[in-house]
């Protein structure tokens, strides 16, 4: 009954909504999901494939030039900015670029995940950044990776020295996904578990601290006062602006 | 679950052997004539997400973009679906959005929300996915999906000559 409810109200602020003149265009702020491949930074836009990272000059914003393309690795799957530094995740490597003066990125390490396997583990990681402190999460799950070893963990590595990351911390999860962070908490969707919530009290020890369940989290946005997930076949949003007394605000799941 | 298995041929004393199934419907990677602003679909298997002003936007996988008004995030409110054949990443900066189709990176205008355009196309950023493609909810013989002909739009029943896929 709720969620008829519910399905009604958006259908009349729907047809409002789009009768309406007065709907705001403004953009602006624009921010990604930890799974983003494509970002703009001052007047640059970096794109990620599966191997490759190209670097597009958009002070004409609907002209992009073309400055460089580097090749990377192999299965790239995210790309992160944290002052200046470009963090790009593929399955067995993070690697780290600092931004040169021209826009374009230069690398200054690769790490590797899985040392003790071996190339054999297939993971995905998204990767986020606070302070000197980079949280990863790292996946594996039977119908991408048959016949390999499963992974499913939270690291987190020490990035004072870009140059050379020090693995401080692992975490065991069911299948993490996209991650992102609030004032002092880390926020992980699971494939299994939703989302839960870590505290960084100690920034290389995330303890748990809640959960919420009953979706498939994928990824996640940390914008401001406000938590937006996206599971599989949802949205959800929660108000942290109080991070130890999260509330539930709404989903579409239409 | 979905296995995909390799159909050894059957009868060997026969040039051809035919079957019902499901084709792939194909769209060529350089037809961008679908890429328009709609109504707000239903959500099916969600992707990427950037949020941008008051507005976030959820990737569709393969599909496009659903549009949300988050003005007030206790209601967010569809107001468009962006069908873009094949996307899958994207972001947004002023008033353009950059997204790709499978190939190429995109250039959209969306000034108006509700009615964005393409302005520029920057060919072959990406290497169509070589991934093993089926179609969902289905059990029986299809023609396998060929990333060499175009973005995968859909299924349909069909004939199918000499199937070499299948799924359980």
């Amino acid at each position: 009954m709720r969620s008829y409810i519910y399905f009604l109200f958006s259908g009349i602020l729907f047809f409002y909504a789009c009768t309406s003149e007065e709907i705001d265009r403004s953009t602006g702020n624009t921010q990604s999901g930890s799974y983003a491949t494509m970002l703009t930074i001052s007047n640059y836009l970096y794109v990620v494939n599966k191997s490759q990272i190209t670097t597009f000059d958009i002070s004409n914003a609907k002209g992009p030039v073309e400055l460089s393309k580097q090749e990377v690795g192999f299965d790239i799957e995210s790309l992160y900015h944290h002052m200046g530094l470009l963090l790009i995740g593929s399955a067995n490597n993070m690697y780290i670029y600092r931004i040169g003066a021209n826009g374009i990125p230069v690398r200054e390490s690769t790490t590797e995940y899985n040392q003790a396997f071996g190339n054999e583990v297939c993971t995905s990681d998204p990767i986020v950044v606070r302070g000197n402190f980079a949280y990863v999460t790292l996946s594996s799950t039977v119908e991408v990776c048959r016949g390999f070893a499963r992974i499913n963990q939270l690291r987190v590595y020490d990035i004072q020295d870009f140059k050379a990351p020090k693995l401080l911390t692992t975490v065991n999860m069911t299948s993490p996904k996209g991650l992102g962070i609030g004032k002092n908490h880390l926020f992980v969707c699971d494939q299994q578990d939703g989302l839960v919530v870590y505290k960084l009290d100690d920034p290389a020890k995330p303890v748990k601290v809640n959960n919420f369940n009953g979706f498939e989290g994928f990824d996640l946005i940390v914008n401001g006062q406000l938590l937006v997930v996206v599971a599989k076949d949802q949205l959800l949003q929660y108000d942290i602006s109080d991070e130890n007394n999260i509330k539930y605000l709404s989903k579409i799941d239409i | 679950m979905v296995s995909l298995g390799l159909l050894l041929f059957e009868g060997c004393d026969k040039d051809h052997i035919v079957k019902n199934g499901m084709r792939p419907i194909y769209i060529g990677f350089e037809d961008f004539s679908e890429l328009r602003s709609g109504l707000p679909m239903p959500y099916m298997s969600l992707g990427k997400i950037v949020t941008s002003g008051q507005y976030i936007f959820i990737n569709e996988i393969g599909k496009g973009i659903h549009v949300i008004n988050n003005s007030n995030p206790i209601f967010p409110i569809q107001i468009f679906f962006w069908h873009i054949t094949g996307n899958t990443e994207f972001t947004i900066f002023e008033n353009v959005l950059y997204a790709n189709n499978g190939k190429h990176l995109l250039v959209i205008d969306i000034t108006n929300f509700d009615k964005i355009s393409l302005s520029n196309v920057i060919k072959d950023q990406y290497q169509p996915e070589t991934l093993e493609l089926y179609p969902e909810n289905y059990a029986g013989y299809f023609e396998c999906y060929n990333s060499d002909l175009g973005i995968l739009k859909g299924w349909e029943k069909s004939e199918i000559k000499n199937p070499y896929c299948k799924t359980n």
